[in-house]
């Protein structure tokens, strides 16, 4: 007994961590296969982004649940929670025949209770370039049947897309802030700064691992950003602060709408190039 | 007298049988008719009930139930009533596992498993300090405290070279959010629950003696392995909780502290009591965050710290008049 008892952290220890060892494995795997849905199935969609597509390519009857950041509706659809906080019961109560979500926008702890729920689920790849997001909605096309309404969409965007990059003119060096107070800004991880790279702007900020990194002042004033973009309404006044305060040239700052350019989507990609170039481009 | 305690332990038994009928028709109070119809016709229904609602409540349960009993067990060990199973650390060790488990771009399980490591880790430092001062020393308590210090600006460090989307499902998991939990480790932790608490019940005339003090402990022959045994388990069952569902505050301080007043302060029935109540509570609070703010979901944590913070500004101000 004595004995035992002087071991017996040590065998608790053990165990318990034997066990958990044991059933550390997941059981819960992801086919990659694409999905094939009927033109009535009931979709749940838990990104802004797919939703507006699913707008985009006429399904809106079909959809059966959102986030409450999705785009406004003609129709009451139920809320499922928001983009980072699925709620999964609600889910498995709407009983769907697909969902759908990003790994753009959805943390993977979720994911994973998702895919414990076993409900029939599709997962969007990662947006870093304007072809990963093309290549999602062929594939949102595909599993829906739409691919002649995407085909015709996507013919115009890239029409569009293309003239673009055939006038652009001298490249400028630019910044792109989703908030201001902490500098939170996109990387080359980011399908924004894809669209800063079609509209002739070599982002400053291009060269970090973490697609939406926060960046300090000092870097930023040692950059030199001859543009800065912001989403934050409050971003000009704060970029006068630290210029002024800095005793530099303080670079253009435009504040815009996040309408088009905080949803991955083939047309939100072209309204915001449109946007970016016409900006650059009106100064020349 | 008798009249009063029969009032007590009625009031008690309706609270819980409340509970329990609330926690189970979740969402909305169902008449049982109307339940039992839905169980009958509604596929859906009967379908979310068994495979999400009823691991989610025994998930709940285990949680609760985990952290009540290693709260009582502190309290008595630490002789301190604002002591709880992170006084430890083990809520530090936890979260610095998890912002560990983010860096090797671990899921939700390799997330767990480093949240028992660290915890455990946080829980070997703290008793090789009260090894050499004793567990009658405050530095126990201090250390604890130092320690969840230093693995929070460890975890900040880590928070702020990650990803925002990392950061916010470590922050989901910091907050104690059920719907998060892996059910397929329920059925061995639970286990582990059940044995642990069962060795804390055969430790209980111990902690009614350690209770009293660090003369009564050495006169009555309370062993130094014993003490340590003792620490162990109820450090063991905060990380098992930690594991299951992350971190969830003010059960182990609340639970104890009400079972003592309404039943007894002898550790057999506490711990008992403990188990069952420490459980149905976390169940009520998680349903209560399901409803709460629909359609989305308050991480059981938050509800607990709500429903905690409460219930000692209220003791504080009942104790003072």
């Amino acid at each position: 007994m004595n004995k035992i008892e002087k071991i017996f952290p040590l065998i608790v220890i053990t165990a318990v961590s034997a066990v958990l060892l044991f059933y550390a494995r997941s059981k819960y795997v992801l086919s990659d296969k694409i999905p094939v849905i009927s033109a009535d199935a009931r979709i749940v969609s838990l990104s802004p982004s797919i939703t507006r597509e699913i707008l985009l390519l006429d399904m809106e009857p079909n959809l059966a649940g959102v986030t409450s950041f999705c785009p406004p509706l003609k129709r009451d659809v139920p809320k499922v929670g928001n983009l980072l906080n699925p709620n999964i019961e609600k889910i498995a109560a709407i009983n769907p025949d697909i969902l759908f979500f990003s790994e753009e926008d959805n943390p993977s702890m979720k994911f994973e209770g998702l895919l414990q729920s076993r409900i029939p689920l599709y997962k969007f790849r990662r947006n870093r370039t304007f072809e990963d997001i093309i290549s999602n909605f062929i594939i949102l096309a595909k599993i829906t049947g739409k691919h002649e309404t995407a085909g015709k969409l996507l013919e115009q965007i890239r029409d569009d897309r293309l003239k673009i990059l055939e006038n652009r003119k001298k490249e400028k060096t630019g910044a792109f802030f989703l908030s201001s107070r902490p500098l939170i800004s996109v990387s080359r991880e980011s399908y924004i700064n894809n669209i800063l790279a079609d509209a002739g702007i070599r982002n400053i900020i291009a060269d970090f691992s973490n697609p939406y990194p926060i960046i300090s002042v000092e870097f930023l004033l040692g950059s030199k950003p001859e543009i800065i973009f912001s989403t934050d309404p409050e971003a000009d006044d704060f970029f006068t602060e630290i210029y002024k305060k800095a005793d530099l040239k303080k670079p253009e700052v435009i504040i815009m709408s996040p309408d088009n350019v905080c949803y991955y989507t083939p047309s939100d990609y072209i309204e915001s190039l449109k946007f970016f170039y016409g900006t650059v481009n009106e100064k020349e | 007298m008798k009249k009063n305690k029969l009032i007590k332990y009625l009031t008690a038994a309706s609270v819980l049988l409340v509970s329990v009928y609330f926690v189970i028709t979740s969402v909305n109070f169902l008449q049982p008719a109307a339940f039992i119809d839905l169980m009958n016709y509604d596929i859906t229904f009967k379908n979310v009930f068994f495979n999400f609602r009823i691991p989610r409540i025994w998930t709940a349960f285990a949680i609760g139930s985990a952290l009540a009993v290693s709260g009582t067990v502190f309290q008595a060990l630490l002789r301190n009533p604002l002591a709880d199973s992170y006084t430890t650390g083990v809520s530090g060790g936890a979260a610095f596992g998890i912002s560990l488990a983010l860096f090797t771009g671990g899921g939700s399980l390799s997330a767990s498993l480093y949240a028992f490591g660290g915890s455990i880790l946080s829980v070997v430092i703290v008793y090789f300090i009260q090894k050499k001062f004793s567990i009658f020393s405050n530095v126990v308590i201090l250390a604890g405290v130092a320690l969840s210090m230093i693995f929070s600006s460890a975890v900040m460090f880590v928070y702020a070279v990650s990803e925002s989307r990392e950061v916010h499902k470590a922050m989901l998991w910091l907050m104690g959010d059920l719907s998060i939990a892996r059910y397929e480790l329920l059925p061995p932790v639970f286990i582990f629950i059940i044995i642990l608490s069962g060795v804390l019940l055969l430790y209980s005339k111990h902690l009614d003696i350690i209770s009293l003090g660090k003369e009564y402990t050495v006169t009555l022959g309370i062993s130094s392995a014993s003490i340590r045994n003792i620490f162990f388990c109820a450090a063991v069952l905060t990380s098992l909780s930690v594991l299951l569902g992350g971190i969830i505050g003010f059960i182990g301080l609340m639970i104890p502290h009400l079972i003592r007043k309404i039943f007894s302060p002898k550790h057999f029935i506490l711990i008992t009591v403990s188990f069952f109540c420490g459980g149905i509570f976390l169940a009520v609070c998680d349903t209560a965050g399901k409803i709460a703010a629909d359609p989305f979901e308050l991480p059981a944590g938050v509800m607990t710290g709500f429903i905690g913070g409460l219930f000692f500004i209220y003791s504080a101000i009942r104790r003072k008049s």
